[in-house]
């Protein structure tokens, strides 16, 4: 004991020693993400283009004005809020047939598990390009087993047109992460005690009365919380579209973050690619408010 | 459920259907990766090759910068993890067991930042970047996605150190240790586990991350895999084979992480979730 | 515990929102101030170093070079000129990632690089922003008519020359010339051929070319409009609202009836391999392709020949290619003006031109070579290329030309999938680009 004398009497208060183990990930969480947040909308208010950074002035508001007069600003919120809202909803509820099935006893249960989770591993880049080929017009695997299967009588072009390619990046993305889902809900299901269901059988109630009356409302606040998680993960969606569209065909599949990216990094035009990214920002306060508000409710 | 032997056979086949979408498309892949040149083309396509073909593998690695981009990938998401889990036992630590004020702010703060879309900072950081030198190089992006894991690991963490029982510290104190030496000597080793597991999604993360790497690095020699792997098929040619070997090659050591570390990864996806 | 977190997350996101939103209009002048200090430095002690006596080294950035040329360019300019060495940093191959790397670079106002190739739609914009050196008292009048026009005039911004051409590169039509004897001279004919030989059975699809969202639209769509007389921009005014430019975007729209269906999500290679594969009678491309359809691969080996462009019903005698190709620009803040010279003018040299041509297999930018009898034993067909290549058109030349295109790419590509009709196309491209310009 001798030797730790000297640690010990350095004596640090509690509190000091606190904020001294809290300061390095507090500092880089305030230099890489809060500072930029403010200075993204600085630059928002300005007309900077990368090419001619000396020349930037202050606009005020003319960017967000100018955004919001433009369809394709609103265009691309549209997409953004069709995909987040479809792919959302298709996960919950695929991901709840998941989540049954896992917390059922079966053979082989284990592997189950472990399979849905790997499509959530693998980066989104590299899953876009096996839907890409998968689609594709005249090699796509989709085409040959819709076709055999007789569903379609010929070959479509499914990124080739405006009313489906939205849709290819729907069933892209619920692939990927509706067995995410499945897992975290799956957590919420084993917490719910099987006193309650023993109980529920005792006063006669059928399966779905207890789906109803007992699991959901206990899986409830997991859900909640998965469900903020999968939104706002959706909204941003950025990858995918970068991948397997690029925004075509006429600028179908153009979400919010793709259009901020093309403005930002292709265009150069850094003040109205900010401005976008600062709406997206907006929308995302404003989504997280609504789950914030349903969350503590279900609290009460 | 399930006495009858009908109903059984049906959720089996149940059970099979979704499996089976699940995989189809690495099985797809995968087949892809060793097709011959000449079948690539076959409309309709083959379900299976008609000879095992590893030109596509050998092409990606010897024609392609893939080996590049698998080693930058690996310095940045390790370097990543390294930082991000070292940072955030010490927040995690301060957090769940030590007395100050704002810890609660501080969670906060770290919860909202998680949900931040990268979108929303790239152009900022671009431009910080920029004045610090740090486009094209491993310290922009590491410094980058460490920031962005944080949260997840310090919330992890903090879960985590919670559950350790605290009477270890209690007769720690009365030995006369300091805080800092239980916590080196103590409780690390106890949260090895945790860790472990925050390890392994920080690096995920960061091995996936494509948004920063595609515009912080724009040279050939600093890409990672993600944008790599995107930016392979080049405008002139269609390189199926070789896309599809070098995204195996990528896959299968994540499959096999995900694998034999499934309940590790699953608990810690949830921790947050359930205990909210 | 729970809710109290859960209210203060809330705080704390508002609270933010708030700094933000007040917080904005003085960290305005901040961010100004930030970039004003990013203003290049860079040193006027320019162009003493003479390429005589000090050895000096200059850096080449250009995108992956696949072949041979670009490296045996360097040797044989270091033999000739013993005391400059050419140092060469390759960059991103993709266009859009190679700009972006240069935007930063240039913008900092870095002297690292020394000469940059650039693309053919580019050197407007980086005149603009003033990044590269005019080269008017570089290369004479008299000298620049040696090279083909094209190149030249994609090189020249307000009258000055900003760029020197390195090579050139055009959409060229390719025709299976086993089904057919002659290639068709206008739109109509290609459409009645190929669908002639859809109807027959004898191929899959009439044409292919590329018509994804991309920039390789504004490429295939300038073909027709160019080729029936139509026309972007004259001068600053945007003059794309014709009867001309109607006219031809309905005729490649109509090019749709015999392209696979999911043409519109092809570019350059997926175009390729349709044709390479005998699924399609002709196929726009550019030069690279001939040697990839000529290769053992291909299932059409020796059985394709290249024409020009088709023409409109209202074009001239030809139809007009849309011009590729790369230029090379010296930067303004280098420190070897003058050996950079060297180098630019040793590529563009006939000797330069030749390791280009016969190693690399580039079209080259001196008229001379389309003659000359080594080049033309190495690439048999540059012969028929120099017509094509006299004809070709530059895309619109301007410093905001990335969003004129994307402009262009939305609103045909749209056209394209029947959200509206070709007037309606053209009238919102006039007024997109006309408040683009007016920037």
């Amino acid at each position: 004991m001798q030797k730790h004398r000297g640690i010990r009497s350095t004596g640090i208060p509690e509190n000091i020693l606190g904020y001294l183990m809290v300061a390095p990930a507090l500092l880089c969480i305030l230099l890489i993400a809060i500072y930029p947040v403010f200075r993204t909308f600085s630059l928002s208010l300005t007309d900077m283009k990368m090419q001619f950074p000396n020349m930037a002035k202050y606009i005020g508001l003319d960017n967000y004005i100018s955004l919001l007069q433009n369809d394709r600003f609103w265009s691309a919120t549209y997409n953004t809020l069709f995909f987040t809202v479809v792919s959302v909803a298709l996960e919950l509820v695929i991901g709840f047939v998941m989540a049954l099935i896992m917390n059922m006893p079966f053979k082989g249960r284990g592997l189950v598990r472990a399979a849905v989770l790997v499509p959530w591993a693998v980066p989104t880049t590299i899953s876009a390009t096996m839907w890409k080929f998968m689609y594709h017009d005249q090699f796509g695997v989709i085409n040959d087993i819709l076709f055999r299967m007789g569903f379609i009588d010929q070959y479509q072009s499914w990124l080739g047109s405006t009313s489906s390619a939205l849709w290819c990046a729907i069933i892209a993305d619920v692939w990927k992460t509706a067995p995410f889902m499945g897992l975290l809900l799956l957590a919420g299901l084993q917490t719910i005690p099987a006193e309650l269901y023993e109980a529920a059988t005792v006063d006669g109630a059928s399966k779905v009365k207890q789906f109803f009356r007992v699991t959901l409302p206990l899986v409830m606040p997991t859900m909640l919380v998965a469900l903020i998680f999968r939104t706002l993960d959706a909204f941003r969606v950025f990858d995918l579209i970068f991948v397997l569209t690029g925004g075509g065909p006429g600028n179908s599949t153009e979400t919010l973050s793709m259009y901020a990216y093309t403005t930002l990094f292709r265009n150069l035009n850094f003040g109205m690619g900010s401005a976008i990214a600062v709406l997206i920002f907006i929308f995302i306060f404003l989504i997280s408010l609504v789950y914030i508000h349903l969350l503590s409710r279900q609290n009460d | 459920m399930h006495k009858s032997r009908w109903s059984n056979i049906i959720f089996y086949v149940g059970v099979v259907i979704f499996i089976a979408i699940i995989v189809f498309p690495f099985y797809w892949l995968i087949i892809t990766s060793f097709k011959p040149p000449e079948q690539l083309w076959d409309i309709p396509p083959t379900w299976w090759p008609s000879r095992f073909y590893l030109g596509s593998y050998i092409a990606a690695f010897t024609e392609r910068p893939f080996l590049t981009y698998l080693k930058n990938s690996i310095i940045v998401a390790t370097s990543t993890t390294a930082f991000a889990v070292f940072v955030t036992s010490f927040a995690g630590y301060a957090l769940a067991r030590l007395h100050f004020k704002g810890k609660n702010a501080i969670l906060a703060l770290a919860l909202s930042v998680s949900m931040f879309p990268g979108i929303a900072i790239v152009s900022p950081l671009f431009l910080m970047m920029k004045e610090w030198n740090l486009l094209n190089s491993y310290i922009g992006l590491i410094l980058t996605y460490t920031t962005i894991t944080i949260p997840l690991s310090m919330w992890n963490l903090t879960t985590f150190f919670r559950t350790i029982p605290a009477d270890l510290e209690e007769a720690a104190k009365v030995d006369g240790a300091s805080p800092f030496y239980t916590f080196i000597r103590i409780i690390l080793p106890l949260a090895a586990p945790g860790i472990f597991t925050t390890a392994i999604l920080v690096f995920i993360a960061a091995w996936n991350e494509f948004l920063f790497a595609l515009t912080f690095n724009t040279e050939d020699a600093l890409r990672t895999v993600p944008v790599g792997i995107a930016m392979f098929p080049g405008q002139y040619t269609l390189p199926w084979g070789d896309i599809s070997a070098a995204s195996v090659v990528v896959v299968l050591p994540l499959i096999i992480m995900v694998l034999l570390f499934q309940q590790r990864i699953v608990s810690g996806l949830t921790a947050g979730a359930v205990k909210g | 515990m729970n809710k109290r977190l859960l209210a203060l997350v809330l705080a704390v996101v508002m609270l933010m929102f708030v700094f933000s939103a007040c917080g904005g209009s003085e960290t305005a002048d901040n961010g100004t101030g930030d970039n004003a200090a990013e203003t290049p430095s860079g040193s006027e002690e320019t162009g003493d170093t003479t390429a005589s006596e000090q050895p000096v080294t200059i850096t080449l950035a250009q995108g992956k070079d696949v072949t041979d040329a670009t490296e045996n360019t360097i040797q044989a300019f270091e033999t000739k000129y013993p005391n400059i060495k050419v140092n060469f940093q390759e960059m991103p191959s993709e266009s859009d990632q190679q700009h972006n790397s240069y935007v930063t670079a240039l913008s900092a106002g870095d002297d690292s690089v020394d000469v940059y190739s650039i693309d053919v739609v580019w050197p407007a914009e980086f005149a603009a922003a003033g990044w590269v050196e005019p080269l008017d008292d570089y290369f004479p009048q008299s000298e620049r008519e040696k090279y083909l026009q094209g190149p030249i005039q994609s090189c020249t911004y307000d009258g000055k020359l900003y760029a020197a051409p390195f090579f050139t590169d055009a959409g060229l039509l390719y025709y299976r010339k086993d089904l057919m004897p002659t290639p068709p001279e206008t739109w109509d004919e290609l459409y009645n051929i190929g669908k002639q030989l859809m109807d027959e059975g004898k191929v899959e699809y009439g044409f292919v070319f590329q018509a994804n969202q991309y920039e390789g639209l504004v490429c295939d769509a300038l073909e027709y409009i160019h080729s029936n007389n139509g026309k972007v921009l004259d001068g600053s005014n945007v003059v794309l609202n014709s009867e001309n430019t109607i006219e031809a975007l309905d005729i490649f729209k109509k090019m749709l009836d015999i392209a696979p269906e999911g043409v519109t999500t092809y570019i350059e290679n997926d175009s390729l391999v349709a044709f390479q594969e005998g699924r399609a009678a002709f196929m726009r491309n550019w030069p690279y392709a001939w040697a990839v359809v000529n290769s053992d691969e291909s299932k059409v080996k020796d059985k394709v020949g290249i024409a020009p462009i088709p023409k409109g019903p209202k074009g001239d005698a030809t139809g007009k290619a849309t011009l590729g190709g790369w230029n090379l620009a010296i930067n303004k803040n280098s420190k070897n003006k003058d050996a950079a010279w060297k180098f630019v003018e040793f590529v563009i040299s006939e000797e330069g031109q030749k390791i280009q041509a016969i190693d690399g297999g580039h079209l080259p930018v001196l008229q001379s070579l389309y003659e000359d009898p080594d080049v033309i034993k190495a690439n048999p067909y540059f012969e028929s290329m120099y017509d094509v290549l006299i004809n070709a058109l530059p895309r619109p030349v301007s410093p905001f030309y990335p969003q004129i295109s994307e402009s262009m790419q939305i609103n045909i590509h749209k056209f394209l999938m029947g959200e509206f009709d070709a007037k309606a196309s053209v009238e919102n491209m006039t007024k997109e680009i006309g408040e683009i310009l007016a920037q």
